[in-house]
């Protein structure tokens, strides 16, 4: 039985249906009425591009859809990266284009342009309707949505220093000092990277419902590696990627972080041994965390992806739909994993997803049950929840909505150790894995195994030997299942564009971490 | 919308003459008009269908020894000067790379090859549905197993032109077709799944339904998929398992991976690395291959060159500044752009094929496993080259030359060189594409054994 979380759908009743298209009728014609309004009254502050997404909505009412959206899209794409010493990339990426989506007889028509001119937005509508046209040549079933509530409003994501009137000479003489930094830790390192990415993204959505947003986010990140060789070849790095301005990366302390990667790279190829083959208790810090809450967690919670949408290219789910809301057992008590896009700065933050639903803070595992998918509007609907949890994200204007992650972390524990000192001085053998090096895990999300870049063997509470090439492998359930320790203090990291889905291929960004968390009884080897 | 190709080059001579009135030294030119088709299908109906009118112009800014890449996706004279400004305001501050290679200053010569489909532009959302839907009923009409057809379909067509303000120029109309069809087989016992890739520059060419009712017959040979112990078995390894681990072998042989320390190949040139019946080359001249272009993405021409002769590790895949950097005279024309930056690689990589059929490889088997595919194989460790992924699509099992059933996919953690140690090619070759919009000729590989360390419920 599926309850608390969602409701299912009305019975049919004639005369409540009667009563829902007068109730209906009155808030389309309140909605409009709005709208006009609000027209009159903010035309003159009208930007150009919400005027274009007007105009877009216009040109659609011509035709006999049932619903309509458009956005005007563009990014800023600022990437500067040194690599032993040499600025390696210097680019900037300006793309803008605008997007109309309808629903016609029942299917999805969607059209795209990066021309953003008057005399085409006919054309891509024309589009648009042909494709939902053709599309409704093989129909499942007749697309449906959530209702949502109209929303108007402007956004912008707090920032103290736009990254972009920053001068290149500061952020090249940030790599300068990282790249000499790691360079004068030991001969060992022989190759040093540094970058410092900004990205801004200005959305305009409107759709026939009545919503109008202007969403303006801005991100930076900044990392730092050292490949060390001795014995073998070993990297470390240190990476974060925030929602907020330039201010982000003089937090990031550069020099501190360069000093830590080449020292620990130097240790990896000097003195760390083999991560023992062996069922240990296993660390991970909210980095690698997140990384696994990211593969195991989060992919198989996308609604599209359990539904068959992704079976071509990135897999589906295990947490198949007839798991929702039977109590189905992800993991430990402890666990609880929640999405929760309003959070401020982290890298997964926004106010509204790119079809207009206000984000929401839920959890999709609490005190270690399955609760909820991460949705759109038709997923949503289609499997009985009232609203969609907001999770629809578009990388460009010529690409679709679809179900994405946002900000994924596992909660703090409140009855937990105080930090990682504590935790691993509770633990009196295990291995304590630090920072992603490679990841694989099977097209339903089962099957995983990942590695970190550096480990820790642990004895009686102490860190005594650094470990190198530490593997980790898992079915996604028992590994949960075996969370038995969650720290009280938590950190969220941001892992920049690196979320791939779909074809064409959809880069997002994402936040992800939680507390130090502890698992028993996990399969680690060298690999 | 129509593509205006006249307009394309006219922008592209503007922002070269605009260029060096900022002072720049060098200025070139990599741009795209393009109309995509692209569908998203699933559980055997057109999930989301859209049309893209794209446009993309790439300047690199070139003074001495650094040089600039600013992209924008307008063509309008008031973007460009932007574009323009931004490259000389930031250029300034870039310290000097003694190793860059500076201004292209031959006017190169390129290949003429016809990669375009003259009719693609005619082609409407529905001729695209049609195609997918032929597809989907083939499949269906194998069996009331066959439960849903999914995928994605992928059009693109138009020009790309390159100009250098040294003059260098080169226009090609090009279309690219990329599809997948995973098909989902279920018996009420349980469900398997088959994957296949389909790539082609012309439409009418394109084995759409023929590949449809390949996955499909694969999916319901693996239904009934009984678990096995992981180990190590002997293996073949079928095209789209091949053509992945050609795409790593690719990563393994890109310079930029080799100067990183990241390759295990990197200190192996001259050195027998892979069985001696293994020969890899990168053949962007042959007009029938998907992964053909005269052009790199640094306006280089592109090469054909060996990458592997019998096993023995021979060239590396270059980009200009990989090739000053290692020493070599020119580049090798293998830049292209990969997760948004450009990267040396065989993308145009063939193996060679060998005597014995596929179909030979399988009857001389005693007891091994055909793996159709891989999911998801990444590096555990570049240098070292060992790798870990999941089967997928597809294992199956061969006792005494046939197959004679299926098994539950498992995950496989092993490194490269091992696996090609010994190896047998098959006398036919596949074109495989992939995600990356490059294609591989690849044949069946019969291998001496794969390690599998973990097994699966599916």
């Amino acid at each position: 039985m599926v309850k608390n979380t969602f409701t299912l759908s009305n019975q049919f009743d004639p005369f409540n249906l009667f009563q829902q298209q007068i109730y209906y009728n009155i808030l389309v014609f309140l909605v409009k009425y709005t709208i006009t309004v609000f027209k009159i009254t903010i035309g003159v502050i009208m930007t150009e591009e919400q005027e274009f997404v007007e105009k877009c909505l216009a040109e659609t009412e011509r035709f006999p859809i049932s619903f309509a959206e458009s956005r005007v899209f563009s990014k800023i794409d600022e990437n500067i990266e040194m690599k032993s010493g040499q600025i390696e990339i210097a680019n900037v990426t300006y793309e803008r284009g605008f997007n109309v989506r309808v629903i016609l007889d029942g299917a999805w028509g969607y059209s795209t342009s990066s021309r953003l001119v008057e005399k085409d937005i006919s054309q891509v509508v024309k589009q648009a309707i042909d494709v939902a046209k053709a599309s409704a040549l093989k129909l499942r079933k007749p697309i449906e949505l959530t209702e949502e509530p109209i929303i108007i409003d402007t956004y912008k994501t707090p920032y103290k220093i736009n990254p972009f009137d920053v001068d290149f000479k500061e952020k090249v003489e940030l790599l300068t000092l990282a790249d000499s930094t790691m360079k004068e830790a030991g001969e060992q390192i022989k190759v040093t990277e540094s970058l410092i990415n900004s990205y801004n993204v200005l959305l305009f959505f409107g759709n026939s419902e009545g919503s109008r947003i202007t969403q303006n986010q801005t991100y930076v990140g900044c990392q730092v590696r050292a490949t060390a060789i001795g014995t073998e070849i070993q990297r470390r790095t240190s990476q974060d990627y925030q929602m907020r301005g330039f201010e982000f990366v003089k937090d990031f302390n550069f020099e501190e972080e360069a000093k830590i990667v080449a020292n620990e790279a130097i240790l990896l190829v000097t003195e760390a041994e083999n991560c023992p083959n062996e069922k240990s208790a296993f660390i991970l810090e909210p980095f690698q965390l997140g990384l696994t809450i990211h593969e195991s967690t989060g992919h198989p919670t996308e609604l599209d992806r359990v539904m068959g949408f992704e079976a071509d290219f990135a897999g589906t789910s295990f947490l198949t739909t007839d798991k929702l809301g039977t109590d189905y057992q992800y993991g430990s008590e402890i666990i609880n994993i929640i999405c929760d896009p309003n959070m401020p700065n982290v890298n997964g933050h926004y106010k509204y997803d790119d079809e207009g639903v206000k984000a929401k803070k839920f959890h999709v595992i609490e005190n270690g049950i399955f609760k909820n998918y991460m949705t759109d509007r038709e997923t949503a609907k289609e499997v009985g929840y009232e609203h969609s949890f907001g999770n629809a994200r578009i990388a460009n204007y010529n690409r679709i909505p679809m179900i994405r992650m946002s900000n994924l972390y596992l909660e703090p524990d409140p009855k937990g150790p105080k930090d990682i000192e504590e935790l691993l001085s509770e633990t009196k053998k295990g291995v304590y894995g630090l920072t992603w090096k490679s990841h694989s895990i099977d097209d339903k999300r089962i099957n995983f195994q990942f590695s970190t870049e550096l480990g820790w063997l642990i004895k009686n509470g102490e860190k005594i030997k650094p470990l190198k090439n530490v593997c980790y492998n898992a079915a996604t359930p028992e590994f949960w299942a075996n969370c038995d320790m969650i720290t009280k203090k938590s950190r969220i990291y941001g892992m920049g564009p690196i979320c791939g889905k779909g074809v064409p291929m959809q880069g997002m960004w994402v936040s992800h971490g939680g507390g130090w968390a502890r698992f028993q009884d996990i399969n680690i080897f060298s690999g | 919308m129509e593509i205006n190709t006249d307009q394309l080059i006219e922008k592209a001579n503007y922002a070269i003459n605009e260029g060096k009135k900022l002072g720049m030294e060098g200025v070139n030119i990599n741009s795209e008009l393009n109309r995509i088709l692209s569908t998203r299908f699933a559980n055997s109906s057109i999930h989301q269908n859209f049309v893209d009118f794209e446009t993309k112009f790439q300047i690199t800014a070139i003074q001495g020894k650094k040089n600039v890449i600013i992209t924008t996706n307008s063509i309008e004279e008031k973007d460009i000067l932007l574009a323009l400004n931004k490259a000389a305001k930031i250029i300034v501050y870039l310290p000097d790379d003694p190793e860059f290679p500076g201004v292209m200053k031959d006017v190169q010569k390129y290949p003429k090859i016809k990669i375009n489909d003259p009719k693609a532009k005619n082609l409407a959302p529905s001729d695209v549905a049609d195609k997918i839907i032929e597809g989907m009923n083939k499949s269906h009409e194998l069996s009331p197993k066959v439960q849903s057809v999914s995928g994605s379909f992928n059009l693109k067509d138009g020009v790309n032109f390159f100009l250098s303000s040294e003059g260098s120029e080169n226009l090609t109309p090009a279309t690219s077709i990329i599809s997948t069809i995973n098909i989902m087989s279920n018996d009420g016992h349980g469900e398997s799944r088959s994957n296949a890739s389909v790539g082609s520059r012309r439409f009418l060419d394109l084995r759409f339904k023929e590949e449809s009712e390949n996955a499909a017959e694969r999916s319901l040979l693996g239904l009934n998929a009984q678990k096995i112990e992981p180990k190590s078995y002997p293996a073949i390894l079928d095209y789209q398992a091949v053509a992945d681990q050609v795409f790593h072998i690719g990563i393994a042989m890109s310079a930029r991976y080799v100067l990183d320390q990241a390759s295990f190949v990197k200190d192996k040139v001259g050195e027998q690395v892979f069985a001696t019946s293994l020969s890899v080359i990168n053949d962007p001249h042959d007009p029938d291959f998907f992964s053909a272009n005269p052009i790199d993405s640094e306006g280089v021409p592109t090469q054909k060159y060996t990458l592997i002769n019998n096993g023995v590790v021979e060239n590396f895949a270059h980009s200009r500044l990989t090739a000053s950097k290692m020493g070599a005279k020119i580049s090798n024309g293998s830049a292209c752009i990969l997760f948004g930056t450009s990267i040396p690689l065989p993308f145009a990589s063939k193996i060679l094929p060998g005597n014995k059929s596929r179909q030979q490889l399988i009857e001389e088997m005693d007891d091994g496993l055909l793996v159709t595919n891989f999911h998801y194989s990444n590096f555990i460790d570049m240098p070292r080259g060992t790798e870990t992924g999941m089967t997928k699509d597809g294992l199956f099992i061969i006792k005494n030359g046939e197959i004679v059933g299926s098994a539950k996919n498992m995950r496989f953690t092993d490194s490269i060189t091992n696996m090609f140690s010994k190896a047998e090619i098959s006398s036919e070759t596949v074109q495989t594409p992939n995600f990356y919009g490059y294609a591989y000729d690849v044949p069946a590989i019969r291998i001496k054994e794969l390690n599998f360390s973990s097994k699966t419920d599916h």
